[in-house]
């Protein structure tokens, strides 16, 4: 929203110390983001009104000519220009040295110098409107015309921007956003209010007279959907005619970004700004009937029902739009846009005004459905006021009696007002308001602050707080401000953002000491990512909650046993997770033209709608659906040939590090995305929790990835619910320890596991056993491979002689190769 | 004997002194000090064979001599080992193989874990929720309107045939759930929240919050200031300022949006700040007394205070991520930066 700062002014009385940019920092802190502060017509500094006194062809350029130009200087001023409009005497815009001006209307601005064109010298440039950023308010009517300002008295030399009297205002540009709980703020006089506060500076403006009914038209209003439309004003003005508004208003239209069209439509758009209340002017000729009545219907409109705005667009409507109607037909879609055959026009010299009040929800809904957003949808979005729906109308007449004294009402003043809004008392006292702001505002600060937002205070006695007796206020809250303060919390935002944050001293509550929830879950997440991407090089991924189809299908899942998003934010993932593998395994491909490496985890909830039962509750009696916490990782790495043993030993390490115990079961019945025998189960404390696999070549195939891959998940809710294991040690030896080496070769059939089971249970004097290497390959023949281990012999009772260790490595060596078939390498 | 225990003494200088290297020094010592053929064990061994009244004189002179070439084996091996470290071939920049290297917690989590650290030092309860909530939760017991826009298709992810199921928009959803479960207490929690936005480099349809409240007797506005200033110094240094300007929220009564003063450019003005110097980084206000109700609490004996923070605007405001699309890219060249 773009305010200009002189008409602000006008409503409120400041002090003349006070500078635009104070008032600017003020609202921003207490009231709305004021986003910028533009100086109006800063941009046409050094651009003076020009008189040319010569014109003569360019000696080097057909296009050109050679113009002397009077700018209040000496001398006259020498400009090459390729204007196809120059003739002598008339009236033009000079850019003189050190201006900005756009090229052709394009690019940015650029500083003007002085120029040598086809050989001539030029001093200037005379402007075309688009050059200076006035191509809006004077429209080119061909590429080549320069701006013409002949029909402007005013003397050469005289800056541009006194001209078209500019230059004297600032304009606030505010942040839309900031309003949007604010209806009262989208007019002059709701900034006037918070600025009056804000200043201590009294308001400037009255309320309007009241209407006085005349004759001659008669008018009628009838309201079929209240709810859509609590209150429709409207009144027949005859003596308007269609001819530009004074300067005055289309300076003010246009500093606030609205373009001025004539005054019977500006009128209306003025009243919008000033007050914020959108604004209607129809054709009289247009809607009478054959008897010259007006009989305004607002109703539903049709189940498409089609209808042509004044922009001239058509629009097939629904039932849940509201429209303006005579008997006949549809003359307006209603607080949204006005039609094309009802639209002020030429000959007009009668308007029916229209002054309304509609429900925000039905507008949002209807200028979201057609995507026709206007100023005045905008405003009725917010919720306005029904009450300024006539402080409006007065207002309008107020006007246009002042642009056209001979202005006659010629009807009555309509007004369909179906319920009333009842007036609001709050009470608020001193105590409260001290404690919830945990600073003394004195009640007179209080108390001025609120009266000048338009509330009406009245103290109310005293009440006993506690020990001592603190004052009470009754408060009413102004029409204007009932949709946003209901509450006395509402008022001690009032007060306070008023007084200034700043004002309030900081402090820390005084100690409230509880004991901690215990959050087994929470703590295993982050150990467990710690874990993984400190100890074990993995990277941790944040993916999406939303999956493809196709990924869950390469996973042997069915898309239709998902959850799915209403409106899916894109076509490809309308499906909430129920595994996080999948969008890891995308991130796989992704991935895997870097370094060969890729190694990746995620924590994140999956979404499992079959187990109600399990899910949180809703709130309202029901449940959600369960939302176990689930760990996932991927890793592929082509430089890696033990790929499934590292991530496994990965999870059992981490897993361990939180103090959780996991079991690894070869997968009896395999998923059929799994490579055939390469996947384990894994377990905690007699649950299944999850798998750790090797995706087999036609998954891999599917998500597009080149290496080996490995791939796990584990449900962290369920691991969560299980005992911590009870770490136990054994008390050190104090004997030297002996190790020996041995590499076995034995069938590929053979687990690894079984032989280092046996390996570590076969002698009392072996305390660890550690696989150093694992081969197979040409060097141990075909269906063979090697392991390679390395065995620490130790005694808790005496010192190991050489001998004694190598007797005991002797018998465990032909232990193993009598029970795997195995031969020593 | 004693002529040949000088000479020897003399041959084994020259030859210590003469040892180029660690290993030429070792030969050096087993020549004569050898257990098995050393020349001055040998000479040791052989004064048995020596006459009694000459035993002690000379038994004395080769242990002394024996002495004296160990000492000087001693100062010629430091010598030794003293300039090759003088000479310094250490190669300090070679790497280790295979190549070590770190993983990497997601840039969001570790602004996360940072800050968990910092609340539950002060008191808080860290907990989790759910990601798919109730519109109840979400939008109803918030004080936010049947007809709020946000509430909108446009803004919200409903679940398909479950018209009170969404995914969460904001971390505030868990308020009245905390409340309900543990009454008035410090919470903190934290986690992914959703909103049907169209993605480009500013925007991102998921993206992490971190909210906390504080509810209990007497709590104020002030209380408010003094733990949003004390997380800005923890961010941003001992230095920092907050600002505190008016924020709709319908859960919250005052609402304000907090803002710090630029740690970026010293409040200069910077691209981070839109040349303002003032970082908007929280949203917070006093809880509204129809949550507290809602939370099965009586907001007469009770008041509370929340604040939230962008997880991710927090992370890209630290490292300088323009782009919101990588926190949810999962490109390693990305994480790995970390």
């Amino acid at each position: 929203m773009l305010l200009s700062y002189s008409w602000l002014k006008e409503l409120v009385r400041l002090p003349a110390r006070v500078r635009v940019e104070d008032v600017a920092k003020r609202l921003s802190l207490s009231t709305v983001e004021v986003e910028g502060i533009r100086q109006e017509g800063a941009d046409l500094e050094n651009i003076v009104v020009g008189v040319i006194k010569k014109i003569e062809p360019h000696p080097n350029a057909d296009r050109l000519s050679v113009t002397q130009v009077d700018t209040g200087g000496k001398s006259l001023l020498t400009i090459v220009c390729g204007g196809s409009n120059l003739r002598v005497g008339q009236r033009v815009a000079v850019a003189c040295v050190g201006a900005r001006v756009r090229w052709h209307g394009e690019g940015e601005l650029v500083e003007l110098a002085p120029a040598t064109i086809r050989g001539v010298a030029s001093e200037g440039m005379i402007c075309a409107s688009t050059e200076i950023g006035l191509g809006e308010r004077f429209p080119l009517k061909n590429e080549k015309e320069i701006l013409d300002i002949s029909d402007i008295s005013a003397r050469a030399g005289t800056p541009l921007t006194e001209v078209l009297g500019l230059g004297q205002s600032a304009i606030l540009e505010i942040d839309n956003k900031s309003l949007s709980n604010r209806p009262d703020l989208w007019g002059y006089t709701g900034i006037a209010r918070e600025v009056s506060a804000l200043f201590k500076a009294p308001l400037a403006f009255k309320v309007p007279p009241a209407i006085k009914k005349g004759k001659g038209i008669t008018l009628h209003v009838s309201v079929q959907d209240t709810i859509a439309c609590p209150r429709y004003t409207a009144v027949a003005l005859k003596g308007v005619k269609v001819v530009p508004s004074p300067a005055w208003m289309q300076e003010r239209l246009h500093a606030s970004g609205v373009r001025p069209i004539n005054a019977i439509v500006d009128v209306t758009n003025y009243v919008m700004l000033e007050i914020g209340q959108p604004m209607h002017a129809f054709d009289y000729d247009a809607i009478k009937d054959a008897r010259g009545t007006v009989e305004i219907v607002v109703r539903p409109a049709k189940q498409g029902e089609e209808f042509t705005t004044l922009d001239g667009h058509k629009h097939t409507l629904h039932d849940k739009m509201l429209l303006i109607a005579n008997k006949t037909r549809a003359v307006a879609i209603a607080g949204v846009m006005g039609g094309d055959l009802s639209a002020v026009a030429d000959t007009t010299h009668t308007i029916i005004l229209e002054s309304a009040n509609f429900n925000a929800r039905s507008i949002r809904r209807t200028s979201n459905t057609l995507s026709l957003r206007t100023e005045s949808s905008a405003r009725f979005e917010k919720s306005l006021d029904p009450t300024q729906a006539e402080w409006g109308l007065c207002r309008a007449v107020e006007l246009y009696k002042r642009l056209f004294p001979s202005a006659e009402i010629a009807s009555i003043v309509a007004d369909s007002y179906s319920k009333k809004a009842k007036s609001l008392v709050i009470a608020l006292d001193e105590a409260v308001l001290q404690k919830k702001l945990g600073i003394k505002i004195p009640l007179k600060d209080a108390r001025q602050i609120l009266e000048r937002l338009g509330f009406v205070v009245r103290v109310h006695g005293t009440r006993p707080h506690g020990q001592i007796r603190s004052k009470s206020l009754r408060i009413t809250v102004p029409s204007f401000r009932m949709r946003d303060v209901n509450v006395p919390e509402d008022l001690t935002e009032e007060i306070v953002r008023i007084y200034g944050y700043e004002h309030i001293k900081a402090a820390l509550p005084k100690t409230q000491m509880l004991a901690p929830a215990p959050a087994p879950l929470h703590t295993l997440a982050r150990v467990l990512k710690t874990r993984m991407a400190y100890d074990n090089k993995f990277h941790e991924a944040v993916t999406y909650a939303f999956v493809r189809a196709s990924a869950l299908i390469a996973l042997g899942l069915k898309p239709e046993k998902h959850l799915m998003l209403s409106r899916p934010l894109s076509e490809e993932r309308p499906y909430v997770a129920t595994t996080i593998a999948a969008n890891l395994l995308e991130a796989v491909e992704k991935n895997q033209h870097g370094s060969g490496r890729v190694a990746l985890f995620e924590v994140a909830p999956v979404f499992l709608p079959e187990y109600l039962k399990q899910g949180v509750d809703d709130g309202t009696g029901g449940r959600l659906p369960y939302q176990p916490l689930h760990f996932g990782c991927v890793y592929s790495d082509k430089n890696e040939t033990h790929a499934f043993a590292y991530v496994r030993d990965s999870l059992e390490s981490v897993f361990g590090a939180a103090g959780y115990d996991l079991k690894f079961k070869k997968a009896q019945e395999g998923a059929r995305w799994w490579r055939a025998g390469a996947a384990v189960d894994i377990w905690c404390a007699e649950k299944k929790v999850g798998y750790c696999a090797v995706l087999g070549r036609h998954a891999q195939g599917l998500f597009g990835i080149n290496h080996e891959t490995v791939a796990a998940e584990i449900d962290l809710s369920l691991v969560a619910k299980t005992n911590l294991r009870v770490k136990s040690y054994h008390v050190p030896s104090p004997f030297p320890a002996v190790t020996r080496d041995v590499a076995l070769v034995m069938d590929q059939s053979v687990q690894y596991a079984d032989v280092q089971e046996t390996l570590s249970h076969a002698h009392v004097l072996v305390k660890n056993v550690e696989l150093f290497d694992s081969y197979h390959g040409e060097h141990v023949g075909a269906g063979k491979k090697s392991l390679a281990f390395h065995i620490l012999y130790q005694s808790n009772e005496r010192t190991l002689t050489a001998e004694e260790a190598d007797a005991t490595h002797k018998e465990l060596i032909a232990k193993v190769v009598h029970t795997y078939k195995a031969q020593v390498r | 004997m004693e002529h040949s225990l000088k000479a020897l003494q003399e041959k084994a200088h020259k030859e210590i002194a003469g040892a180029k290297d660690a290993n030429a020094l070792e030969a050096v010592e087993i020549k004569y000090m050898g257990r098995a053929a050393g020349e001055i064990t040998a000479i040791l061994k052989n004064l048995k064979d020596v006459p009694a009244e000459e035993r002690p004189r000379l038994g004395a002179l080769a242990n002394e001599i024996k002495q004296d070439i160990e000492a000087q084996i001693l100062e010629r091996r430091e010598a030794l080992l003293a300039r090759a470290e003088a000479e310094d071939t250490f190669d300090v920049t070679e790497s280790y193989v295979p190549r070590r290297e770190s993983g990497t917690l997601h840039p969001t989590t570790q602004i996360q874990y940072e800050l968990e650290d910092f609340f539950a030092v002060m008191g808080f309860r860290i907990i989790d929720g759910p990601e798919l909530e109730s519109d109840f939760y979400n939008f109803s017991a918030l004080n936010i309107a049947p007809d709020h826009p946000a509430r909108d298709m446009q803004d919200t992810l409903y679940i398909k045939d479950h018209p009170t199921w969404l995914m969460r928009t904001h971390t505030s959803s868990m308020q009245v759930r905390i409340m309900r479960e543990f009454g008035a207490c410090n919470a903190l929690y934290s986690g992914r929240c959703f909103r049907n936005e169209a993605t480009d480099a500013r925007h991102e349809h998921t993206f992490h919050q971190l909210e906390g409240f504080v509810v209990g007797e007497d709590i104020s506005f002030a209380h408010l200031k003094g733990i949003l200033d004390a997380v800005a110094r923890h961010l941003y240094g001992e230095d920092t300022q907050v600002r505190l300007r008016p924020k709709y929220y319908p859960f919250v009564e005052p609402g304000v949006s907090g803002e710090v003063t630029c740690a970026f450019c010293a409040s200069h003005g910077c691209t981070l700040c839109k040349q303002t110097g003032w970082l908007e980084i929280f949203g917070a206000g006093l809880i509204h007394p129809h949550v507290l109700k809602e939370g099965g609490l009586d907001p007469k004996q009770v008041s509370g205070l929340a604040f939230g923070f962008g997880l991710t605007r927090l992370a890209m405001l630290k490292y300088g991520i323009n782009d919101v699309r990588l926190f949810l890219s999962a490109d390693m060249q990305f994480l790995k930066q970390f």
